[in-house]
């Protein structure tokens, strides 16, 4: 009798221990945005090593093998794991290369547009008067006029080009910045410690690096995560719309684009490109909201 | 008051008029207008009376006025294309966009209010997290691709709802649910935090502990504070939709101004698409200034700022 009573405690004991393990599993799954970032870090690394993990072209495909259905469908094979689009291309290798771009677009804006905002916004802060009120008038005229309108238009003016579509982006991006660091700074400019440091003789470079600057910087690294995924979405909208990333270039907007027409017999051109675009947005933002409860709870009505 | 609704009245000129400003640098920045027109046979002096005809031989400050009076009125010349004044093409074109986004409007209020508090109600259920997936899900569908799916489920797939154009009902459900749903689920998040908030609040504990019921204290005294803040969002869910428009339009061939800004500028058909842009500006800023306005008179603090 006593040793069944001791194995029912020991294969409750275990039970409560393996319980616990998926317990904790779960909790570390809440606590910390466990699969966005395996997502983000398998698309970063997809487009690192994109040379490596495929074989194929991104932009010339072989003619012979338009339209390949995905290896799961009849007639796909797993040379071509997801299928290829109209002209022959890999749907996987065209992937891995616009993660690239994607990647390698959101960076530059975020970098450009996030430094030229917060500067813009300090500044705008520190000093009112007229420099203020014409920095503001410029961010009311950037997000008082429909971007997408403005983008089409000036594409159309100037021709599609990487570099076009960049600058269009940080014209887009750099104003929430400024508007968001300007009010931050109007409320730390009023604090005590900057008053001393003014006392003491401290230039307006120092003042701005050393005291304002690191008082800004969790609502600069919020904002930014906040917007990476909007950026990603505008980017691949105007690529889909013709206006973004000049077509052969393997951008996922320009993808889903050439599936388009090719919807009721070739589902597989346009829905993983578009695919992947939902994943990385969608990790990103989940990253953002965690980043920005975990640094500044202040901006949740952003 | 009347002091903010001043200021932000100015505001909003001053950024109509740098808007005008933005258009016709933009259309004469793509050259003189007059090479449209040029074919192998003109000859110089054809073109250089073309030139006074238009105005071109004036500096370019001189045109800009000469445009603007005249834009002021709703004249933006002859569309290239056809026909006809820009403006009336671009008026035959409107009631169509104005039903796809009052309908996505009603749509998004529909789905991402009720979401958004249920989520905050039940906060930590089932009904919670899926109401939260439901934001973040919507919010990172790119609406250009999610149009391309419905329409392979629907169109293709079960035959329920046709693939494109405008007509009755049957044509609207689709765009209306493409352009809407991103505006849906940014309401939900909002509308769940707002109330959140809310419902956490001393005076909602008062009147909890007053022994007003549950029903009554989530409605009466929680929501109706809490609906400010989805209220400043229709403006941001307006933004959305002019580029929405513009993509669900083209997705779905709907004859809307979305579309016809995007043929114009494709056709270099300056008249109707500075008639267009400019429209689509006016409304955008409109709207703007209405919701700040309304905001200020339901939330006094606004307008100190």
């Amino acid at each position: 009798m006593d040793s069944t009573v001791t194995t029912e405690l020991e294969s409750t004991n275990q039970d409560t221990r393996s319980e616990s393990l998926v317990r904790r599993l779960w909790q570390i799954v809440r606590r910390y945005p466990v699969f966005p970032v395996t997502i983000l870090v398998a698309v970063i690394f997809g487009a690192a090593f994109a040379p490596m993990l495929t074989t194929y072209d991104p932009q010339f495909g072989d003619l012979s093998k338009q339209m390949t259905p995905p290896f799961w469908n009849e007639g796909g094979s797993t040379a071509h794991l997801l299928g290829t689009d109209s002209l022959g291309r890999d749907i996987v290798g065209r992937l891995l290369y616009g993660a690239r771009l994607s990647l390698w677009i959101a960076s530059v804006v975020l970098v450009a547009g996030g430094v030229t905002g917060t500067v813009l916004g300090m500044i705008s802060g520190y000093f009112s008067g007229w420099v203020d009120e014409a920095i503001m008038r410029f961010v009311d005229l950037t997000l008082g006029v429909p971007f997408i309108l403005v983008a089409l238009v000036s594409v159309i003016v100037f021709g599609p080009s990487l570099g076009l579509i960049i600058l269009l982006l940080i014209i887009f991006s750099w104003s929430g910045f400024a508007r968001q660091i300007r009010a931050e700074i109007i409320r730390l400019k009023q604090m005590d410690y900057v008053a001393y440091s003014k006392l003491s003789g401290a230039s307006n470079v120092r003042l701005f690096g050393r005291h304002l600057l690191p008082g800004v910087f969790n609502t600069v690294l919020v904002i930014a995560t906040l917007q990476v995924g909007n950026l990603v979405i505008a980017e691949s909208s105007l690529s889909f719309l013709g206006v973004g990333i000049p077509a052969p270039k393997p951008a996922w907007g320009v993808m889903v684009a050439d599936g388009k027409n090719f919807i009721s017999f070739a589902y597989w051109i346009s829905l993983f490109p578009g695919l992947a675009i939902f994943l990385l947005v969608y990790s990103l933002n989940f990253i953002g909201d965690w980043t920005r409860d975990r640094l500044d709870p202040r901006l949740r009505q952003i | 008051m009347k002091r903010f609704i001043a200021k932000r009245l100015i505001a909003s000129i001053i950024i109509l008029w740098l808007a005008t400003v933005l258009v016709f640098g933009l259309s004469r920045a793509a050259g003189d207008p007059t090479f449209l027109f040029i074919s192998e046979y003109t000859t110089d002096e054809v073109i250089a009376e073309w030139r006074i005809e238009f105005g071109l031989d004036k500096p370019l400050p001189v045109q800009y006025f000469n445009w603007l009076s005249k834009a002021v009125l709703g004249d933006f010349g002859a569309s290239l294309n056809e026909v006809r004044p820009a403006a009336d093409v671009v008026k035959q074109r409107l009631p169509a966009t104005l039903e796809l986004a009052a309908v996505s409007f009603l749509f998004a209020l529909a789905i991402g209010i009720p979401v958004g508090v249920l989520s905050a109600v039940k906060r930590g259920t089932m009904w919670d997290l899926s109401g939260r997936m439901f934001a973040l899900v919507g919010q990172a569908t790119p609406n250009f691709w999610m149009g391309i799916i419905l329409v392979l489920i629907f169109s293709v797939q079960f035959k329920l709802l046709p693939t494109s154009g405008r007509g009755g009902l049957d044509h609207l459900i689709l765009p209306a649910i493409t352009l809407g749903s991103g505006s849906a689920a940014g309401l939900a998040r909002l509308t769940r935090s707002a109330m959140l908030e809310m419902l956490d609040s001393e005076f909602i504990k008062f009147a909890r502990a007053k022994g007003v019921s549950g029903q009554s204290v989530v409605w009466k005294h929680a929501f109706r504070n809490a609906l400010i803040v989805p209220i400043t969002y229709a403006g941001l869910m307006l933004a959305a939709f002019t580029t929405g428009t513009v993509i669900v339009e083209t997705v779905f061939g709907w004859p809307g101004l979305g579309r016809l800004a995007v043929t114009a500028i494709n056709d270099n058909d300056f008249p109707v698409m500075s008639a267009t842009v400019l429209l689509f500006t006016v409304m955008y800023i409109g709207v703007n200034l209405v919701v700040d306005i309304s905001y200020a008179l339901v939330d006094p603090r606004i307008r100190q700022v």
